[in-house]
Parts: C-alpha cells; sequence; structure tokens
C-alpha cells in the first residue's frame, strides 16, 4: 500500500487515482469531524470536501504528524470558522437536544450499533466532542488537538477521558459496550 | 496487592497518565489476569469509538483542478525565463554602468619613461608661442 504522502505527491502531480485513494481512506473520519462541529451532515460534507482541496494547495513539513492528523486539524479549522461564519455554532449541549432527534452524526450511518455510539458522541459537552473528534476520528495527537483548538495540553487530555467515560456509560447503559 | 481502578485503566488505555501511574497499572496488568481483561474491555470500548461510522458511503472526490499540473509546468517555465531575463538585465546594467576608458588612455601609458637607450621621449614644441620667462 502506498504512504500517504507519496499519494498526496502523485495527486498534486495530477494522479486521479493517487487522490482517490486519500480520499477513500481518510473521507469518513473526516467527514464525521466536520459534521460534529457543523451540526449538519450537508454542511459537514461540503466542509469535508474543501478540506481535500485545500490540502492540495495546503504547504506541509511532513515531521508534523500524519496525513490524517494533518487533514483533520484543516476540517476543523475549516468547520468551526464556517460554523462562526454562518451562525450555525449553537452549542448542542444534551439537555437541550431531545432524545429521541437523530443528531447529525448517527444519520450517517446505517449499523444499529454505531448509529448509538455516535449518538453518544454528539451528546457530550461542545469541548468534549471536539477533543474526542480529533483524538478518536482524525488520529491526532493529544499535542496537535492543543495546538489547533488552543485548548491546554492538559485540559486536553482530562477532557478526553471525561468524554470517553460518559460515552461508556451511557453505552453500558443501553448495552452496547459490555 | 491493590488492583488500579476503572479510571486508572481508563487513563492507562488514553495514555492519559502519569508517568508513575503508567508504570504501576503496566506492571500490574501483567501479573492480574482480571485487570488485564478489564484493561482489554476498554481498549475493544475504544476502538469501537473510534470505528464507528467508518462505512459510510463515500461520494465521489472533488475533481482534481486540471489547472494545478498546468500550473506548475508553467510556473517551472515562467521561473527559467524570469531568470534569464533578470541575468541580462543585470550583466548589461554592469557592464554600462563601467566608466568608457578612452582609446589614448589604454594605449599610452601615463608616466614616460626612458627607453632602452636612455634618451627622454620629445616632447612637442610650439615655435611661435612666447618664450617662458626666466
Amino acid at each position: 500500500m502506498i504512504d500517504d504522502w507519496r499519494c498526496l505527491e502523485l495527486a498534486r502531480t495530477g494522479d486521479e487515482n493517487a487522490w482517490r485513494e486519500i480520499f477513500r481512506r481518510h473521507y469518513p473520519a473526516l467527514v464525521k469531524i466536520t459534521s460534529s462541529i457543523a451540526g449538519s451532515v450537508e454542511a459537514g460534507h461540503d466542509i469535508a470536501q474543501e478540506a481535500f482541496v485545500r490540502l492540495l494547495g495546503a504547504r506541509i513539513n511532513h515531521h508534523e504528524g500524519t496525513l490524517k492528523s494533518f487533514l483533520a486539524t484543516i476540517a476543523y479549522r475549516l468547520a468551526v470558522k464556517e460554523t462562526h461564519r454562518l451562525r450555525l455554532f449553537r452549542r448542542q449541549e444534551p439537555e437541550l437536544m431531545a432524545e429521541e432527534s437523530p443528531s447529525p452524526l448517527e444519520t450517517l450511518v446505517k449499523d444499529e450499533t454505531d448509529r448509538l455510539i455516535l449518538r453518544a458522541v454528539q451528546r457530550l459537552p461542545a469541548g468534549q466532542r471536539e477533543i474526542l473528534t480529533l483524538r478518536f476520528f482524525g488520529g491526532c495527537s493529544y499535542e496537535e488537538i492543543a495546538r489547533t483548538t488552543g485548548v491546554p495540553l492538559g485540559t486536553v487530555k482530562s477532557r478526553i477521558f471525561y468524554a470517553v467515560k460518559a460515552c461508556r456509560e451511557k453505552l453500558k447503559e443501553q448495552g452496547v459496550f459490555a | 496487592m491493590t488492583h488500579p481502578d476503572a479510571d486508572a485503566l481508563l487513563r492507562f488505555v488514553l495514555q492519559t497518565s502519569e508517568d508513575s501511574e503508567r508504570s504501576a497499572v503496566a506492571e500490574h496488568i501483567v501479573r492480574c489476569e482480571a485487570c488485564a481483561r478489564a484493561e482489554r474491555e476498554i481498549r475493544a470500548d475504544v476502538l469501537k469509538l473510534e470505528t464507528a461510522g467508518d462505512d459510510i458511503r463515500i461520494p465521489a472526490p472533488p475533481a482534481l483542478p486540471r489547472r494545478l499540473h498546468r500550473t506548475l509546468a508553467f510556473s517551472r517555465w515562467a521561473a527559467v525565463l524570469a531568470a534569464g531575463f533578470l541575468l541580462g538585465y543585470v550583466t548589461s546594467n554592469l557592464t554600462s554602468a563601467l566608466p568608457a576608458i578612452p582609446v589614448q588612455q589604454r594605449l599610452i601609458p601615463e608616466r614616460v619613461t626612458e627607453d632602452t637607450l636612455g634618451f627622454m621621449p620629445c616632447q612637442p614644441v610650439d615655435a611661435g608661442a612666447p618664450a617662458a620667462p626666466r
């Protein structure tokens, strides 16, 4: 399998197959991040696609991490900027959301278990959710998350801990996790 | 033997624990089957969180901009041409900036010296000119 960075180099020279391969590998993770932050699947798809376009022209330091985490940070920044711009940044705290209404994340998938997992993620407080999505879906290191979000490293670690703990408890109640 | 609690195991899996706690948990789960099982369960849950929704339908990627390739090729040629022009401009400016040297100055030495036979070269004398006062 060709390395991600090599794929990007090829895509930049016009190789359609390499471009499709990057897209196939990373699109699902990216759209989960963007939908989660933007609060809508449509916006999530648009932002994820925009992130891929930006990737082509981005100046890249290969030593900074993986292509996946690099893409995730582009997508995160775009999503935050876009939601601010469109004034869509309604904080969807768990208590404000109707328990029955489908969250943007869960409408992405058909598998019932995945739906419940993504619903639990979507119902986390915004600060925890952003960090969890960057870590788990974007594959970002804690240091990268701290740099991208501007949240101190210690806070990033504590938020991810409480986010996962809350998700596990919720999903255990629902019988999704053992 | 004190067992690490669920929070300590979760921190261990998430790699957010302090060094001392991490090494203590790592040593403990090697010896304690119950805690090792609990740690594996947490790891499995975290993996489910990470991979949930990875099978979503993937749309077609945005088209690769055709002009990207052309722009790169064009910019290479543009850079070569620009370098050529710059080189030409600099060299022409350098040569024109040097003062022109008259032919006489270049051919005739400034200081006249004796020739090999010891004669000084004659200076032209204007016979019609008044003699210099003594």
